[in-house]
C-alpha cells in the first residue's frame, strides 16, 4: 500500500485550493560539472516558484529551449535538480531515494510528446499497459489484466486491442494508450509534456475532451507542457509562461490570455496566428531568437529582446527606430562575445587569432540605415565604433550599456502582484515609478 | 447556371501560373492501390498564395511533390494535368523536369535540419544554387548570396555566410532553407509545412518574410498546413483536402465566414481557440479513411453529420456553392444550395459520370 495512498480519499474534480506539489526556487543546470572546456553550465530551470493546487489543471508555455520540459522532468525526479525543493504533498521529493522514491512514483506519472517513442513496438498495447503493474508488483497477474483491460476502455480503445501492436494504431490512439499506461496506478499527479502537439486539429479536441473527462473522473491534478497556447488556453485553469529558465507569469487563465500583464506574454500572444482572416494585427514582432541558457543576460532574461524595455530617462522620447537600432546594434556586439562558442572558437579567441572588428560598417548600416541619428546617441555609437575597431569588444558593450542600459540589465526583477487574482508576473514595469505594461502598450499602439 | 458564366471571370483573363486539373497519382502496392490524390484541381497566379489544408493522410504531401515530380515508385501520377506557364509536366521526363525544379518552381520543407548539407556552410548552399541555376561564381555569387540571408531577414549576414546549419537556430535554419530556394530565382513556391516545426514567435517571423517575399518577388506560394491559423494569416485563398479529394475551395474570407462543406465546418470547429474556454472541445467522428478504391460515394459520408442516402451511392463533385456566391466550390451533394436536394444529387451524377468518361477516353 502506498504511503500517499490516504489523500485519493474524498476525490474532487473542482480546484479545492490545497496545495499538492510546491515548487521552491528550483534550479536544473545541465554539466555543470564543468572541466576546463565545459564552460558555464545551462541554465534550463533557474529558480522558479509555484504551487499547484490539487484537482487544478497547471499549464506550462513557452517557446522551445525555454526550460518546460526539463521543469516537468525535474518535478517528476527523471531529472535531479541543482538547487531548490519540489515537495509533494509536504514531502521534498528530490532528497528521495530508493524504495522511497519507487513507492512516491505510483503516485505521478507521464505522458509523452511522441507517442511513436514512448510505446514499445514490440510489446502488445495489453503488454505495454500492464507494464507499470509489473513494476510496482500490483495485485495478482490476473487482476493487472483485467486493469489493463479496464484501463483500455476508460481511455476509449475496445478491450480486443489488448493484443494489438502499437504500429497497428493511428496517432490518436497511440496516445490514448500512453494515457492508459499512465493511469494505471491511479495516481494523483500527472505530468503531461505536449500531448497533443504530434496530432491533427480534430484529433487533439478529442484528447483534449478524454482529459478533461478523466479529470472530473479520477479528480487528476494535471501540469499540462504546451507550445500550442490556444490548447493552453482551452484546458488549463493557470498557466504559467517560461522564459530562458524563469516563470515569467503566472495566474488564472482568463487574466493571462484576457489581459496580460508581462511583455513576453504579450509578444507571445501576438504571434498566435489568428484562425480568422479577417483580422488585421499590428503584431509585436520579436526581434532574433532566445539568448543562450549557457549565458543569459544580465537582470531580466527578457531584456535582449523585449520591446517594452525601460529606457534610461534622457532617451525616453527618442524615434522608435533609432532605440530599434541601437538594440539591433547591441545584440550583435552581444551575439559575438557570446560564450556558448565551440572549443574551437574559444582556443581561437585566447590565442588572439579571431578578428571580429572587420565589418562594422555593415552591422552599422543594417541598424541605422537611412535614419536620423541624434547627435547624442551618435556620439557614444562613434565612440563604441572606435572600440570594436581596436577589437575590443568588452569596452565597446560596456560603453553601451553605461549610456543606454537600464534597471531591466542591472537587475533581476521580481514576481511582482498584478491585479487582484493571484496573478504575478516578472517585469520591472509593475513597480510604480515606471509605466506599467497595459498603459504603455496602449500609448504605443500595440495590439495583442 | 451554365460555367461558362464563371469561365471569363478575371481569373481566366490572363493564364495562371500553375493549373492542376484533376491530377490524379496513387501508389501501387502488393496489397491495394492507394489513390492518394484523387482528382485535384486548383491553380494559382502570380502574387497569390493559395493554401491547403487538410489532416495528415489527406494528400496534400503529395500534390506538392507530384508537381515536383518527386513522385517515388511505387507512386506514379496516373491522370489529369499540371500546366506550369502553359506546358503540361505530366509525363515529363526526369531529365525534363530537372528544368523546372529550382529554377521555376522550388520547394520548402517542413524540416530545414535534413533540407540542408550538415558539412557545407550555409554559403556554400547557396552558392550551388546560383551557380547551377543562375551561373553565378566566385565574389558575384558571395555578393548575391549575401543579399539573399539579407533579405530573409537574417542579421550579420557576411558572418553567417561561413558558418554551418548546427549554427543557425530553427527559424534561421528555415530562413536559410528559403534563401536557398530564392537563389533559384522561381516563380512558384511551394511551401511543405514550413513552420510546423518552430516555436510561435518564430512562426510568426517567417509567415511575415514569405508575404514579403511574395509581393517583392511577385511569387505564386503554395502553402501546405494542417494549421488554420495559419492559413487564415498566409493565404489568398484556400483549399481543403480530405482523402484524395478537394473537398472545398473558395477565398480566405469566404471559406472562414461561410464554411460549407461539412468536413470544413468540422475543421473549423475543433480549433481550440473557436471554443469557449472550460467547454468540450467539438470534434467529428471517426477517422480518415485510406482512399484504396475508386470513389463512387463520398468519402467523408461516415463521419457526416449531415450524411443522408444518396451519399453512399452519389460521388460528389466540385460544384459552386450557389448562383450568387462565385468562386466558392464545394464537393457535397448539398450543393448548390438554390436547387431542390434531388436535382442537386442528380447533377453531381450526371458531371461525375462525365469526368469518368472523359478519363477513359
Amino acid at each position: 500500500m502506498s504511503l500517499y495512498q490516504e489523500s485519493r480519499e474524498g476525490v474532487v474534480a473542482e480546484p479545492t485550493g490545497e496545495v499538492l506539489v510546491e515548487v521552491d526556487d528550483l534550479k536544473t543546470y545541465y554539466g555543470s560539472e564543468g572541466g576546463l572546456l565545459g564552460g558555464n553550465p545551462v541554465k534550463a530551470v533557474d529558480g522558479v516558484s509555484f504551487d499547484i493546487h490539487r484537482g487544478e489543471t497547471l499549464g506550462l508555455v513557452g517557446e522551445s529551449g525555454c526550460g518546460k520540459s526539463t521543469l516537468g522532468r525535474t518535478l517528476m525526479q527523471l531529472e535531479s535538480a541543482t538547487a531548490g525543493e519540489v515537495r509533494y504533498d509536504g514531502t521534498d521529493i528530490t532528497t528521495l531515494s530508493g524504495k522511497n522514491l519507487k513507492e512516491w512514483r505510483q503516485n505521478v506519472q507521464m505522458v509523452f510528446q511522441d507517442p511513436d517513442g514512448s510505446l514499445n513496438d514490440r510489446m502488445t498495447v495489453g503488454e505495454i499497459v500492464k507494464e507499470p503493474l509489473n513494476v510496482h508488483n500490483w495485485k495478482t497477474p490476473t487482476d493487472r489484466r483485467q486493469r489493463a483491460r479496464e484501463l483500455l476502455d476508460i481511455v476509449g480503445l475496445k478491450e480486443d486491442h489488448y493484443y494489438r501492436y502499437p504500429f497497428q494504431f493511428s496517432g490518436g490512439q497511440r496516445q490514448r494508450v500512453g494515457i492508459a499506461r499512465a493511469l494505471a496506478l491511479e495516481p494523483d499527479f500527472l505530468v503531461l509534456d505536449e500531448p497533443v502537439s504530434a496530432l491533427d486539429v480534430s484529433v487533439q479536441a478529442k484528447i483534449l475532451n478524454l482529459l478533461n473527462d478523466l479529470q472530473e473522473e479520477f479528480g487528476l491534478t494535471y501540469l499540462i507542457i504546451a507550445h500550442d497556447l490556444s490548447v493552453v488556453e482551452h484546458i488549463c485553469d493557470r498557466v504559467a509562461v517560461m522564459y530562458l529558465g524563469n516563470i515569467m507569469e503566472l495566474g488564472p487563465t482568463d487574466a493571462i490570455f484576457d489581459e496580460p500583464a508581462n511583455p513576453y506574454t504579450n509578444s507571445l500572444l501576438s504571434a498566435i496566428p489568428e484562425p480568422d482572416p479577417t483580422l488585421e494585427k499590428s503584431r509585436m514582432t520579436l526581434r532574433g531568437t532566445p539568448p543562450s541558457p549557457r549565458d543569459p543576460p544580465s537582470g531580466c532574461v527578457f531584456s535582449t529582446r523585449c520591446p517594452l524595455k525601460i529606457r534610461p530617462e534622457q532617451y525616453e522620447d527618442l524615434d522608435h527606430d533609432v532605440w530599434e537600432g541601437i538594440e539591433i546594434f547591441r545584440s550583435v556586439l552581444r551575439d559575438r562575445g557570446d560564450l556558448s562558442k565551440s572549443v574551437r572558437q574559444r582556443l581561437r579567441d585566447l590565442l588572439g587569432l579571431e578578428t571580429r572588428g572587420m565589418d562594422i560598417e555593415e552591422v552599422l548600416e543594417e541598424a541605422f540605415g537611412e535614419l536620423d541619428v541624434p547627435s547624442d546617441v551618435q556620439q557614444h555609437i562613434d565612440s563604441a565604433v572606435e572600440h570594436v575597431r581596436r577589437d575590443d569588444l568588452q569596452s565597446a558593450r560596456e560603453e553601451l550599456e553605461a549610456e543606454f542600459g537600464s534597471v531591466c540589465e542591472q537587475e533581476v526583477p521580481e514576481n511582482l502582484p498584478v491585479g487582484d487574482s493571484g496573478r504575478t508576473s516578472h517585469c520591472h514595469r509593475h513597480r510604480d515609478e515606471h509605466e506599467g505594461t497595459l498603459d504603455y502598450i496602449e500609448s504605443h499602439g500595440y495590439e495583442r | 447556371m451554365s460555367q461558362s458564366e464563371y469561365a471569363d471571370d478575371q481569373r481566366a483573363d490572363q493564364q495562371a501560373l500553375l493549373e492542376v486539373d484533376n491530377l490524379q497519382t496513387a501508389f501501387f502496392t502488393d496489397k491495394e492501390t492507394i489513390r492518394a490524390v484523387d482528382g485535384v484541381s486548383f491553380d494559382i497566379d502570380r502574387g497569390e498564395s493559395v493554401g491547403i489544408v487538410g489532416e495528415s493522410g489527406s494528400g496534400k504531401s503529395v500534390t506538392a511533390r507530384s508537381i515536383m515530380g518527386l513522385v517515388e515508385t511505387p507512386g506514379r501520377i496516373v491522370g489529369g494535368s499540371i500546366r506550369y506557364k502553359g506546358e503540361n509536366l505530366v509525363g515529363k521526363s526526369d531529365e525534363q523536369w530537372r528544368q523546372y525544379r529550382g529554377g521555376e518552381i522550388a520547394m520548402v520543407f517542413q524540416d530545414p535540419l535534413s533540407s540542408l548539407n550538415p558539412v557545407y556552410t550555409i554559403g556554400n548552399q547557396i552558392k550551388e544554387s546560383l551557380r547551377l541555376h543562375q551561373g553565378m561564381r566566385g565574389r558575384e555569387a558571395t555578393q548575391e548570396a549575401i543579399t539573399l540571408l539579407e533579405d530573409v531577414g537574417i542579421p550579420d549576414a557576411p558572418r553567417r555566410l561561413k558558418e554551418y546549419p548546427h549554427q543557425f537556430s530553427g527559424g534561421m535554419r528555415q530562413r536559410a532553407v528559403i534563401a536557398v530556394a530564392l537563389a533559384c530565382d522561381p516563380d512558384l513556391l511551394i511551401c511543405d509545412e514550413p513552420t510546423t516545426a518552430l516555436d510561435v514567435t518564430i512562426q510568426a517571423q517567417i509567415l511575415e518574410l514569405l508575404e514579403n517575399l511574395k509581393t517583392e518577388h511577385n511569387l505564386g506560394i503554395m502553402f501546405i498546413t494542417h494549421d488554420m491559423g495559419v492559413i487564415a494569416e498566409i493565404s489568398d485563398r484556400v483549399n481543403v483536402m480530405y482523402a484524395g479529394e478537394m473537398v472545398e475551395s473558395a477565398p480566405v474570407e469566404e471559406l472562414f465566414a461561410n464554411p460549407k462543406h461539412p468536413y470544413t465546418e468540422g475543421l473549423l470547429e475543433s480549433i481550440p481557440s473557436r471554443n469557449e474556454r472550460g467547454t468540450d472541445l467539438a470534434t467529428i467522428e471517426g477517422e480518415v479513411p485510406t482512399p484504396n478504391e475508386p470513389a463512387t460515394y463520398c468519402r467523408f459520408a461516415p463521419r457526416c453529420p449531415k450524411a443522408f442516402d444518396d451519399c453512399e451511392q452519389v460521388h460528389p463533385v466540385q460544384v459552386d456553392v450557389d448562383d450568387q456566391t462565385q468562386d466558392h466550390q464545394a464537393a457535397c451533394l448539398l450543393y448548390p444550395e438554390d436547387v431542390p436536394q434531388n436535382e442537386a444529387v442528380k447533377l453531381h451524377q450526371s458531371r461525375d459520370e462525365q469526368a469518368g468518361s472523359e478519363v477513359s477516353e
